[in-house]
């Protein structure tokens, strides 16, 4: 269970970011004379990666860029009592706040790479699998329905993205100011599962006819249409 | 003099108490709950004011959580929320009124919510409806269209037996609640900044109903007094009326 919903672009470049953080580190250490223990040049790192940073937000994600390296600072206060103890440590403090920016590099690649893997404009990035997956009817207008796993997924290959028109819809139901509205999406499919690996949160609600989808993302909703229903059997 | 040797078993058998003492506070399996002269007398000690005289009953939510909902000398229908804590069962929260409360045993975890109740009798209620609600809307920013349905799920209880209850979160309530809370939390510029949030966009409502199905207003089960330990999670249900709800159009 635990694995399915893994964000495996995101653990990949994580780990190929530490693979080349410790390989740098080894190298500094092998070019050093003078051998520190290993763990205390473990400790130095991880101090040296301490910093202020500053968090914004670049395209819809959240970016974390250190700027004062804190963890130097204090390392080099603490080291340099001792004559020549700064130095034979300085290299490893200043690649652990280097470090920040290596994973950085990563997270941002990630993003694009993530991207072209698992189209966000696909449907099947978010319905992959509809094992467990069953329909909540979360309006009094929506009937009793169920699903059928077949017609689900047959329904899924025809979709098409479709634009939202989220205010006419809205005003389409409230301009009555009736107490008597049937809602545009009545039910909502829990319990599918995204596509392997792409660790996609989403909430799926399905249209009063059956033959749309609304997916609402962390980022952003998208709205598929189908001449077909995704609750019955096509006509054809 | 100890010897080195004395020492070391001195020491081993110190901390293997420490760690049985640790084990037996962290993971003992709770005890049966004292008796209901026990719950009384603890609950007027914590909290003189609600002056508890007669325990209704005592209902499990789950091994560590209870549910007593008391009746005062003072003729008020109460509640009190149990939890075994560590080594002993506590009293964390106390309403000396008994209009609903939602109870989030596992703060994180929609499926353990539990809605409790204790209506007083000369309310004459002769049921409640409880309903899951977020209400629609849209939002455009920046050309993205976002559009929000209505939820709006319906749970009937009735109050003719007992003016006490426990209505535990219908699944269904509670994947919707679970769905909506895993988006929330993934959003991206949240994600370095805060922890966990409550996500109050999807709340619960009630509405109480007379002897002769009318909506009413339960005017001795509110605006009570509450004592809280503040380590209990819990929420109000907001009072709602009918014209706030939706029907299905012909």
């Amino acid at each position: 269970m635990a694995f399915q919903n893994i964000n495996l672009i995101e653990v990949l470049s994580g780990a190929l970011a530490w693979g080349i953080v410790v390989y740098l580190i080894y190298r500094l250490y092998n070019k050093r004379r003078v051998k520190p223990k290993g763990w205390k040049i473990l400790i130095v790192f991880w101090i040296g990666m301490f910093s202020f940073s500053f968090n914004f937000n670049l395209f819809g994600e959240a970016v974390r860029l250190s700027i004062l390296p804190l963890g130097v600072w204090i390392l080099y206060f603490i080291l340099n009592s001792k004559e020549g103890r700064w130095e034979i440590y300085r290299r490893f403090a200043w690649l652990g706040f280097g470090a920040n920016f290596i994973f950085l590099l990563f997270s941002l690649i990630s993003t694009p790479v993530h991207q072209a893997i698992y189209p966000q404009n696909e449907i099947d990035t978010y319905i992959a699998g509809v094992e467990e997956a069953y329909f909540i009817t979360i309006h009094p207008s929506g009937q009793d329905v169920s699903l059928k796993k077949d017609t689900l997924l047959d329904g899924i290959e025809r979709l098409q993205k479709s634009t939202i028109s989220s205010d006419d819809w809205y005003y389409d139901l409230t301009r009555n100011d009736s107490k008597e509205v049937n809602e545009r999406f009545p039910y909502q499919l829990v319990n599918a599962t995204p596509k392997w690996g792409s660790g996609s949160q989403a909430i799926i609600y399905l249209e009063d006819d059956g033959k749309g989808l609304l997916i609402l993302t962390p980022e952003k909703q998208r709205y598929f249409r189908s001449d077909q229903s995704l609750l019955e059997e096509g006509n054809e | 003099m100890m010897t080195k040797k004395r020492k070391l078993t001195l020491g081993i058998v110190l901390i293997v108490i420490i760690l049985a003492a640790i084990y037996w506070m962290y993971f003992s399996k709770p005890s049966p709950l004292p008796t209901k002269n026990q719950l009384v007398t603890e609950i007027n000690e914590v909290f003189t004011r609600a002056n508890a005289e007669k325990i209704q009953n005592t209902i499990q939510l789950d091994d560590k959580h209870v549910f007593v909902p008391f009746i005062s000398k003072n003729n008020e229908y109460g509640l009190s929320y149990w939890v075994w804590d560590m080594y002993k069962w506590k009293v964390k929260k106390i309403d000396t009124t008994g209009e609903p409360m939602i109870w989030k045993v596992d703060k994180k975890d929609p499926s353990t919510f539990h809605i409790i109740w204790n209506m007083h009798p000369n309310d004459r209620l002769r049921y409640m409806k409880f309903y899951l609600i977020r209400k629609r809307g849209y939002q455009i920013t920046a050309g993205n269209h976002h559009y929000t349905p209505r939820i709006q799920l319906e749970k009937k209880v009735s109050l003719e037996e007992k003016s006490y209850g426990v209505l535990k979160f219908p699944q269904k309530w509670a994947a919707i609640k679970e769905a909506n809370a895993k988006v929330m939390q993934a959003r991206q510029p949240d994600k370095l900044f805060s922890s966990w949030m409550p996500d109050h966009s999807i709340y619960i409502g009630w509405i109480p109903y007379d002897e002769s199905n009318q909506e009413t207003f339960p005017e001795q089960s509110v605006n009570g007094n509450t004592f809280s330990d503040g380590d209990v999670e819990t929420d109000f249900v907001h009072i709602l009326n009918e014209s706030e709800l939706e029907v299905a159009a012909e």
